[in-house]
């Protein structure tokens, strides 16, 4: 049979001399890079693992040394080994303990009469990839929590039947003011002023009828000091164990809104500005213009001077009149842009 | 034997006293057998039109703008009377340029001039009201 390659490190805690030559020599059949470092009692197993200068593969644990044995024994060494997989190691006698150890933390239990290389090997490989999957699997778990909890924007998770609410990350926490353990016992109507309860309640309903992509809309939330927040809600369907459950993500709006009703208000004036200059100061002006064009008209001889100057105040006339013409179809272009 | 030709009527409506001196005494230059009236108000030109006998309708000379009757207050009123014939050209010291096509939803609008007139333009409304047809 051809012998695995890669490099084991194992940690084998076994009083027994014998008992650790046998399990090396079973072991190096299997395996091309064997490192066994071996401990005597409790006490040198507690050292080597403390002093944790390489990280081991893997642990054999004989269930009865000098200094400890048994539960206490299983649970302090699994408590050390951290990620690290235990194998426990019985005699006959300790068979019903062996696999009361798995309850322990240990990964595994062999009987010592049935070992065989090939089930040392077997028991390794299986237990090391085990350990292995599990920590894949705590990491994987770690970052979708990590997703909801750290996420910048407020994430609430309510039950679609009692509008409970059911989680909230910390950024809800930040926003609204309200710690954990008060948003757990809130429901989404204390989020709201008291006239908005019945929007939310049909806002729900539609939204679990509509099936419910791209539906957002902005409503009013209430922060715990009582001040209140411009809202745009992005929500889902989610099931938390078996039940509909909704996850709605908040985005503060609040300084977007005023922003847009300044600019608003300022539209406004600027229309009211446009229409007095198109109108009303012109009103003036064509007045001027026409009592010039009278005096031009005018039967009575106008001295050569006076000619001129009824020509001076014609050209301011239309000068100025240029100029509002000019303001005015400026502000006619913004109108239609706008 | 040709009838003497009737005099035709005018009516200017403005809100500013001083246009309506200034266009009387240039209509007045260029056509004295023009009866003119003026208004100030809207109303009291609707009421007069309304109570008054003519032999033929009056050419009417409007302000965009009268203070009692805002924008095209006026032209929806006049329009509603069938008995009001009267062809009206409208006038205004507003420069916005959505005013003159906004006009012609009216089809008793003959023209729209921007103030001040001259006697250019005078003169064509002038032409227009004495060669309108007595009906």
């Amino acid at each position: 049979m051809k012998k695995d390659e890669k490099p084991y490190h194992i940690l084998v805690i076994e009083d027994n001399l014998g008992d650790f030559v046998i399990l090396e020599e079973y072991l190096s059949e299997s395996i091309l890079h064997l490192e066994a470092t071996h401990a005597e009692n409790f006490k040198e197993a507690v050292e080597l693992l403390e002093k944790n200068e390489r990280q081991y593969d893997l642990v054999f644990l004989d269930l009865s040394l000098p200094d400890k044995s048994g539960e206490e024994l299983v649970k302090e060494i699994t408590g050390r080994a951290e990620e690290i997989p235990v194998v426990v190691l019985t005699g006959f006698a300790d068979l019903e303990f062996g696999s009361r150890s798995l309850a322990l933390g240990a990964s595994d239990y062999l009987v010592k009469d049935d070992l065989s290389p090939a089930v040392l090997y077997k028991s390794l490989i299986y237990n090391i990839q085990r350990v292995n999957f599990i920590s894949e699997l705590k990491d994987s778990k770690k970052k979708y929590a990590d997703l909801f909890q750290l996420n910048p924007s407020p994430i609430l998770v309510y039950d679609f039947e009692t509008l409970k609410i059911l989680d909230v990350n910390e950024a809800s926490v930040q926003k609204y003011g309200y710690s954990r353990e008060e948003f757990l016992n809130m429901d989404l109507k204390d989020l709201r002023p008291k006239e908005d309860e019945a929007i939310l309640i049909s806002a729900v309903e539609e939204f679990w009828k509509k099936n419910g992509k791209n539906y957002k809309k902005i409503s009013r939330h209430l922060k715990k000091n009582g001040e209140l927040m411009d809202v745009e809600r992005s929500p889902a369907k989610i099931k938390i164990n078996n039940k509909d459950a909704g996850m709605v993500l908040i985005n503060d709006i609040t300084e977007n809104l005023k922003y847009i009703h300044k600019i608003e208000e300022q539209n406004q004036t600027f229309k009211e500005i446009a229409w007095i200059q198109s109108h009303v100061v012109r009103a003036p002006l064509a007045r001027l213009m026409g009592l010039v064009n009278l005096l031009e008209g005018s039967e009575d001889n106008l001295s050569e001077d006076n000619q001129k100057l009824v020509e001076y105040i014609k050209l301011s006339a239309e000068e100025l009149d240029a100029i509002i013409r000019d303001i005015s179809k400026k502000s006619e272009g913004i109108y239609n842009e706008s | 034997m040709n009838p003497k030709p009737m005099n035709k009527e005018l009516i200017i409506i403005d809100d500013d006293d001083i246009l309506l001196v200034i266009l009387e005494k240039m209509f007045g230059k260029i056509n004295p057998n023009l009866k003119i009236s003026t208004f100030i108000k809207g109303s009291d030109a609707l009421t007069f039109l309304k109570n008054s006998e003519f032999n033929q309708p009056p050419t009417l000379l409007v302000d965009l703008h009268l203070k009692d009757l805002k924008d095209w207050d006026f032209l929806d009123k006049l329009e509603t009377d069938d008995r009001f014939r009267s062809k009206v050209f409208i006038i205004t010291s507003s420069v916005n340029s959505e005013n003159p096509s906004k006009s012609k939803r009216y089809k008793n609008v003959a023209g729209f001039f921007e103030k001040p007139l001259t006697f250019d333009i005078i003169q064509r409304i002038n032409q227009l009201i004495v060669e309108s047809n007595p009906n």
